[in-house]
């Protein structure tokens, strides 16, 4: 019997753990998963300094292999994130070896790939000197 | 917030020791799986199975402790909180038990094990050497797998056969 669900099961859980402390680290004020999936996997904010909230929705991508420079999304999936009216972060979460990337996905960071439906899109890895740009990013 | 939402800002530690524990850098795949089992259960906070031995789900019994206090080197020691009714519990239960101590700012997991002949008492301190590396975790699994083999898997009879 194959065990490749399972398998599958424990990368997304790793990814989902590691995205979460990755995210509460940065201090939000809430940090909330949807109960049922409308697109996102978690949904954060953080305190400004006008005293509103400055809101973000967070995508999880987990995978085991080595993560490029880009990054392929499906163009259905690219195009709601970068055309709502909240900030999407999409993270790319390299589970073996406990490494984070993101992007923001707005039209303008978008390489058409051709006809499959698939879009590319550049990738930054997470270090602490971005960890501290994003902090400042949320807070704004 | 709404009740389409589910706050995950909690428990830290067990996060830490889930993906600890999962960690396999070093690894073709993750040598564990572990599963919680809720805040209500008494004395274990997760059932963890060997997940590379063939055609068997061998399993040990996790207790979490998380610590923000610092860690002291000289010491050389993680000083940790439990109590002298969880560790009674934790020896009433067959199979291999263990204590996590979680050291949350670093993410740091110590590991020590409540087994036959380890006193009726809170324990308090785990060895900073008994850090879960990445040799550790192997060393883990070898102790858990290699308890089972002097065990039976099954019972072999039963009344409701």
């Amino acid at each position: 019997m194959s065990n490749a669900p399972v398998r599958n099961h424990d990368v997304d859980r790793r990814g989902e753990l590691l995205a979460e402390l990755f995210l509460q680290d940065l201090g939000p004020e809430f940090l909330a998963r949807p109960t049922f999936d409308f697109g996102y996997d978690l949904l954060m904010g953080f305190r400004n300094s006008r005293g509103g909230l400055n809101n973000v929705a967070v995508v999880v991508k987990a995978t085991e292999r080595p993560v490029q420079a880009r990054y392929t999304v499906s163009r259905r999936d690219f195009e709601r994130w970068a055309n709502s009216n909240i900030p999407v972060l999409l993270l790319v979460v390299d589970v073996k070896n406990n490494r984070l990337f993101h992007t923001w996905p707005t039209p303008d960071i978008a390489r058409d790939t051709g006809g499959s439906g698939t879009i590319s899109i550049r990738l930054t890895e997470i270090d602490e000197s971005m960890k501290e740009t994003l902090r400042r990013q949320f807070v704004g | 917030m709404t009740s389409e939402l589910r706050d995950v800002t909690g428990f830290r530690g067990e996060k830490i020791l889930e993906l600890c524990l999962t960690d396999y850098q070093h690894f073709a795949q993750p040598l564990f799986r572990p599963g919680f089992l809720g805040d209500k259960w008494p004395a274990i906070d997760f059932y963890v199975e060997l997940t590379s031995v063939r055609g068997k789900r061998l399993y040990f019994f996790a207790q979490a402790k998380t610590t923000s206090a610092s860690l002291n080197q000289k010491q050389g020691f993680l000083n940790i909180s439990t109590k002298k009714k969880d560790i009674e519990r934790l020896l009433q239960i067959p199979g291999p038990t263990y204590v996590f101590g979680i050291h949350e700012p670093s993410k740091r997991v110590f590991i020590r094990s409540v087994h036959i002949g380890v006193p009726v008492r809170a324990i308090s301190q785990i060895p900073l050497t008994h850090e879960l590396t990445a040799g550790n975790l192997q060393a883990l699994h070898d102790e858990v797998r290699h308890y089972w083999t002097t065990t039976s898997h099954k019972p072999i009879s039963s009344r409701f056969a």
